[in-house]
């Protein structure tokens, strides 16, 4: 596991305690079944991580971890220097608010509010999370459904856009609480072959933007071109991680070559 | 037929009574029923408890026996606490019984809507940092009310229906109107058809009326695929 970037992590860019993602020795059981066991991850301003492996491995619960809509067994995480605590108390819960506020989330399924139009979906978090006036935030969700290619959508319902175009609000959603940090749960999983460009298209472009993203997917030609650090989890565990071009041509774990040579090989490659 | 042979006025009253009480135990019970799901999702298993008693017997006894018992027991109640004679208001305590009825189906109407929200829809309003009382306020509550609507609307048309039962605690409503006016007057089929023309009356345009409703929640969802 002595990989470019590997050595790279050991000489910082920028001190450790700004990094605006750390966690340390995060793990979570599901009763008896422990599901991630023990991960130990950085995020540097701009970095575009891509988390890889199979179904199970953990990569989902370890995002719900990071905005704790899974409450972490054990470990530390640390936003923007700061250490999230949750207890039971009301501050505890307040503090997880905040720190929401900052990780945008993108789902696999979109989750957009079946019952609000595109804009409603996109304004009600910025209005009464960062108490942002209803004609600013809707000013902005202009702005950020032109990004994403569609602004002609703004009064339609979820259930009236394609699967791509859903996603794409989702996006425009979590970008519209100035997030410090974006987290994608497998983005393109449920859509359709041909509707996953679009969203690509748009993750490609926020990372050329230098926002600091996770990335959990299955798209390892995506993973390999958007980011600058891959990492693969096996059973809860980081099994390999490292620079993209140097782990995909010569993985060092032979789990992460079976994977790769299974996900490849499907695909005729 | 003149006047209804002077009772038309009389029963027209009834109805509005009728009306009234049926209106202000749906607006009531609707607040208990939503407090008995949120009592029934609690973390505290002692209201868990409660709630489920609450639900358990009042479904279980006949809604004629709950409505002596909260007449008759409120009447004793009380005289206790005042120690003296208080009679109790016919629509209060007809209210009363209807609102604790309707809330008891209502908890279970709502319970189940509520399971009926996708977690998705949760987890995204949680990721964005909504307090709960957004996350209730602009996303389970909006939603729930798609899958609590059919339901109600049955609750509903048995509560309208329900009202006349109030009158054996002395309320004028129409039940009770239309009884005096048929005893009076020796032509009980008359009055007893024009009673039950109103009652079908006033579900028909409730269907009409919930029918808008459904339509209304399902903006939005309605060509989903």
């Amino acid at each position: 596991m002595h990989t470019q970037s590997d050595n790279d992590q050991f000489q910082p860019r920028i001190s450790d305690s700004n990094a605006p993602l750390r966690v340390k020795n995060l793990k979570k059981r599901f009763g008896t079944l422990e599901v991630l066991k023990g991960i130990f991850m950085t995020a540097q301003r701009g970095d575009v991580i891509s988390i890889l492996g199979s179904s199970g491995s953990g990569k989902s619960t370890f995002l719900r971890c990071l905005n704790f809509l899974e409450e972490p067994s054990e470990g530390e995480i640390w936003i923007s220097g700061r250490r999230v605590r949750r207890g039971g108390s009301l501050a505890g819960y307040q503090e997880v608010n905040a720190v929401r506020a900052k990780l945008g989330m993108v789902f696999q399924h979109f989750n957009l509010w079946s019952c609000k139009t595109v804009l409603e979906n996109i304004i009600e978090a910025p209005i009464h999370v960062l108490g942002i006036s209803k004609q600013n935030a809707c000013l902005r969700a202009e702005e950020l459904l032109l990004k994403v290619g569609l602004a002609d959508k703004r009064h339609d319902y979820p259930a009236h856009l394609s699967g791509g175009q859903q996603q794409r609000v989702a996006i425009a959603r979590a970008l519209a609480m100035q997030p410090e940090i974006l987290l994608f749960d497998e983005p393109t999983s449920a859509l359709d072959p041909e509707l996953v460009g679009e969203v690509l298209k748009v993750i490609r472009s926020l990372a050329d933007e230098g926002r600091t993203m996770l990335i959990a997917t299955h798209e390892l030609g995506f993973a390999h071109h958007v980011s600058n650090r891959v990492v693969f989890l096996y059973q809860g565990q980081i099994e390999e991680e490292g620079n993209p071009d140097q782990l995909f041509s010569e993985p060092s774990s032979p789990r992460f070559k079976q994977f790769l040579s299974a996900h490849f090989g499907e695909r005729g490659q | 037929m003149t006047e209804l042979q002077g009772f038309g006025d009389q029963i027209a009253l009834g109805a509005f009574t009728t009306l009234r009480t049926a209106c202000t135990s749906l607006a009531l019970g609707i607040g208990v029923g939503l407090c008995g799901a949120l009592a029934k999702r609690s973390r505290f298993q002692l209201i868990r408890w409660l709630a489920d008693c609450y639900t358990t017997i009042v479904r279980g006894v006949p809604e004629l026996l709950i409505i002596l018992i909260l007449y008759f027991g409120g009447t004793v109640a009380l005289t206790t606490v005042f120690g003296r004679y208080v009679e109790v208001d016919a629509f209060a305590a007809g209210v009363f019984a209807l609102t604790i009825v309707f809330g008891a189906y209502a908890t279970e109407v709502f319970r189940a809507a509520i399971q009926g929200v996708p977690p998705g829809q949760i987890d995204a309003a949680q990721a964005l940092g909504l307090s709960k009382f957004c996350l209730w306020h602009l996303v389970i509550l909006p939603q729930m009310w798609r899958y609590a609507l059919p339901g109600l609307g049955n609750l509903w048309l048995t509560l309208l229906k329900d009202t006349a039962l109030i009158s054996v605690v002395g309320l004028e409503d129409l039940m009770r109107k239309t009884s005096i006016a048929a005893g009076s007057t020796h032509d009980p089929l008359t009055f007893y058809s024009i009673a039950a023309g109103l009652y079908l009356l006033f579900t028909s345009v409730s269907l009409v009326g919930l029918t808008w409703l459904e339509r209304r929640a399902d903006r939005g969802v309605r060509f989903a695929q």
